[in-house]
């Protein structure tokens, strides 16, 4: 049976460190403003009675997906695993997804990220000599945290600008055998990440033990990540 | 500042593509009645349309992000997308529409054929339905199913609106075989039921439709009351009462009439296009 893949978070486990966010922005070379992986923090309640939550967010890989449905050209589709890609070289830039996407996880690339340690030339500490160009250079890639694993098999590890862009469950580890990087990175084991169509699999058998929320439900994308344990 | 993924070229884009499409229809609907007496206005028409249609696409494209891209659309079709077959559409339209333009420039409306412009008013109609299923495919509560008839209508009264406002020579002859003041107002009051259901609906449905509705009401409620109602469709309709009760003519308040039925439906447009935004 082909696979579908998901995601449970485990709110009782999340320590809220940001860890996630973190992975995420060093596997994707994410640049500044563009969260594939973030957080929402919400304070309920009059003081002393006063809840907080912590909630990760990222792309739900819905199964119904809005943004799919929209795309006029494809760029943004769903594989043969379930999950919601994306391919810039279709891409025209017309933003409709990210204005179906209920939960504002597409980001548009406007600029060219980290163009700045390609070009860069001046100095980084006033009278010194160093600029971002050299550190690029030097270290034989563009940008600091530029990730060649993920440039290899036909991602991008350089995204140009005028396309959109979102989380791809690490599309190009899963296929490696390996898990998401903000699987891996998260200290509480809040993450799991598996196979929903494998009834033996730690994700299926997590969901059938606990009764799992999705968020926004409402508008009927059926999310594939899912959140247990929640704080009410 | 409001965040806004797409900005005024959208807006105008919807609107300049409903006044080409209102233009054309209007040429089609004088051509099939009398050719020759409507030659002028018919030529006006068939020219003008596919350039109006035109600079809303080129604005449309200036919007995207990889406008270079678009050519990909022609093979990599999703049949659920509108933009996908919108796209097609608009492509096809505009063909038809400038190589009637071209026929009507060098050969004059005579040499027209019939079969050619019926083909083209089909497109016509189904662009103009498209611009509103654009939206409405979206599924943004501001967005919803009332559009596609909101933005059809209101894209035939502003083409033909500014097909009289180009025409007012032949405006007395217009009214004097078909009531013209009676058939806007038809129009217009159309177009207000088809504006207060898509209100309602907001005002009515779920809790985001509600939320989308006192954004309308609050901060968007200038824009709605003033521009889009008052200025677009109920000062034309007071005028033109005025003309059928006989208290005045046509031609004095013809430019008022027209040119404010043209500013509201770009008012109208536009304030779909930031409240879905915005909410
Ligand atoms: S969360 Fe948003 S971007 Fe991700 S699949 Fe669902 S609709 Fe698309
Ligand atoms: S921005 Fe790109 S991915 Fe999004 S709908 Fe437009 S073409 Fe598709």
């Amino acid at each position: 049976m082909a696979k579908k893949y998901g995601m449970i978070i485990d709110l009782h486990r999340c320590v809220g460190c940001g860890a996630c966010d973190l992975a995420c922005k060093s596997e994707n070379n994410t640049p500044d403003g563009i969260d594939w992986a973030s957080h929402k923090i919400e304070t309920y309640g009059v003081f002393p009675k006063v809840t907080y939550t912590h909630t990760p967010t990222l792309c739900n890989h819905c199964e119904d997906a809005p943004c799919v449905r929209v795309c006029p050209t494809q760029a943004m589709h769903k594989n043969e695993d379930g999950m919601v890609v994306h391919d810039p070289s279709l891409c025209i830039g017309c933003k409709s997804c990210m204005l179906a996407d209920p939960y504002g996880v597409i980001f548009f690339n406007k600029e060219h990220a980290f163009l700045d340690y390609v070009t860069d030339d001046s100095s980084i500490v006033k009278g010194g000599t160093f600029s971002k160009k050299e550190l690029s250079d030097k270290a034989k890639a563009p940008f600091p945290n530029f990730n060649a694993a993920r440039g290899a098999g036909g991602y991008e590890a350089i995204r140009r600008k005028g396309a959109v862009e979102k989380c791809t469950f690490c599309n190009h580890r899963v296929t490696q055998g390996l898990a998401p990087a903000c699987v891996v990175a998260c200290p509480a084991d809040a993450r799991i990440f598996g196979d929903l169509n494998d009834e033996k699999s730690q994700i299926s058998t997590t969901l059938r033990a606990h009764k799992p929320t999705v968020l926004l439900p409402e508008k009927g994308t059926k999310p594939k990540v899912f959140y247990i344990r929640s704080y009410n | 500042m409001m965040h806004l993924l797409w900005d005024i070229r959208v807006s105008l884009d919807l609107f300049l593509g409903g006044l080409g499409v209102g233009a054309f229809l209007v040429g089609v609907i004088l051509y099939y009645i009398d050719a020759k007496v409507y030659d002028t206005f018919v030529k006006k028409s068939f020219v003008i349309a596919p350039l109006l249609v035109i600079a809303g696409l080129l604005l449309l494209l200036t919007e995207l992000g990889r406008p270079l891209n678009v050519i990909k659309t022609i093979y990599a079709i999703n049949p659920t997308s509108f933009m996908s077959i919108g796209i097609f559409l608009q492509s096809a339209f505009v063909a038809v529409a400038l190589l009637i333009a071209f026929k009507v420039l060098t050969s004059g409306v005579e040499s027209l054929c019939s079969k050619i412009i019926y083909a083209g008013a089909i497109l016509a109609g189904l662009v103009g339905l498209y611009h509103g299923f654009l939206l409405s495919g979206i599924a943004k509560e501001p967005w919803n199913n009332a559009i596609p008839v909101i933005f059809f209508v209101s894209s035939i009264l502003s083409g033909s609106s500014l097909m009289l406002l180009l025409n007012l020579e032949s405006l007395e002859g217009l009214i004097a075989r078909f009531k013209l003041p009676i058939i806007i107002n038809m129009i217009l009051t159309l177009e207000l039921a088809a504006v207060f259901a898509w209100v309602y609906n907001l005002a009515l449905t779920t809790a985001s439709s509600k939320h989308a509705y006192e954004v309308l009401m609050g901060s968007f409620g200038i824009e709605f009351w003033g521009l889009s109602i008052l200025v677009g469709l109920i000062i034309p309709m007071v005028l033109l009462t005025l003309v059928i009760l006989g208290k005045t003519s046509l031609k004095i308040v013809a430019i008022p009439t027209f040119a404010t039925m043209v500013l509201g439906s770009f008012f109208l447009k536009n304030l779909v296009v930031y409240l879905g935004q915005a909410v």
